[in-house]
């Protein structure tokens, strides 16, 4: 009876527990979301809203018409110079003040900025007002994950971010 | 919005963020979310010129510009949809789940 007991509690317990989702965006790339309560998708949009309301998002946008420019191949470097980098790979001139107006653009100046290195990627991202952008760029395209909610919630996502080799 | 504002909004909406547009509804919150990205780029201020500031706090732009202005804004948006596409495009990334929401009437 004992056990009979402690099995229904235990039952209980799992029951009320909702599982971190562990989100694959790339052959390589995987973030671990806490607590999901809802997923939706739309037009190659994937919305995932948490416990406290707050939301991620990720989609990717292939470099082949980035800000009207086609960037395959150098989409890399472009965030390395949007992000004001140093020691960035070489990119033409003009490239260069498209990267430095974006940045004035998105207001990376404002908020908080960070970069991290992900195996053999690079992560940028951005938190201002309530939302977040993290870009993973890619040679074809950039992943790109928007967050509404906290700063540390958002961080501790960006932190979760980790390659997988398969 | 009449239909000629909603077919000019999604015009210009469908430079951005290409078919997908077309699964929305040009409602009041897309028209908000169409101010806000003028206002986050700052660049196309003769757009901005349109808009009268400062909007009250909490208010939403589609309830505070008069009808004449709203259409006046979308009017002169798509009249020169490539040159302001141009100026507007890196906001335009940001607010791209903001805008799948409000078209399929969703809270953002």
């Amino acid at each position: 009876m004992k056990h009979h007991i402690l099995l229904v509690l235990l039952a209980l317990f799992w029951s009320t527990q909702t599982q971190a989702l562990d989100l694959q965006v790339s052959g390589k790339l995987h973030i671990t979301l806490p607590e999901p309560q809802r997923l939706a998708h739309f037009s190659g949009v994937l919305i995932v809203w948490g416990k406290d309301r707050g939301r991620i998002s990720h989609r990717y946008l292939s470099a082949k018409n980035y800000l009207s420019v086609d960037m395959r191949g150098i989409l890399p470097a472009f965030f390395c110079y949007e992000f004001g980098q140093a020691g960035c790979p070489p990119l033409p001139r003009w490239l260069q003040v498209l990267a430095s107006d974006s940045a004035r653009v998105a207001k990376l100046k404002q908020g908080r900025s960070w970069v991290n290195e992900v195996g053999s990627q690079r992560i940028y991202a951005h938190y201002l007002e309530g939302r977040g952008t993290g870009f993973i760029p890619e040679e074809d395209g950039v992943h790109i994950i928007e967050y509404k909610g906290d700063v540390h919630d958002f961080k501790r996502m960006l932190n979760s971010i980790r390659e997988v080799k398969e | 919005m009449d239909t000629v504002d909603k077919a000019n909004m999604r015009e210009f909406l469908r430079s951005f963020y290409g078919t997908s547009v077309d699964h929305w509804q040009m409602n009041e919150g897309v028209f908000d979310l169409l101010v806000r990205m003028l206002q986050t780029s700052g660049r196309c201020s003769d757009l901005m010129d349109l808009v009268p500031r400062p909007m009250k706090p909490g208010q939403t732009a589609a309830k505070w510009l008069s009808k004449e202005i709203r259409s006046q804004l979308l009017r002169n948006i798509h009249k020169r949809r490539e040159y302001y596409r141009v100026c507007l495009e890196r906001a335009a990334i940001n607010l791209r789940t903001d805008f799948e929401l409000a078209g399929r009437g969703l809270a953002y």
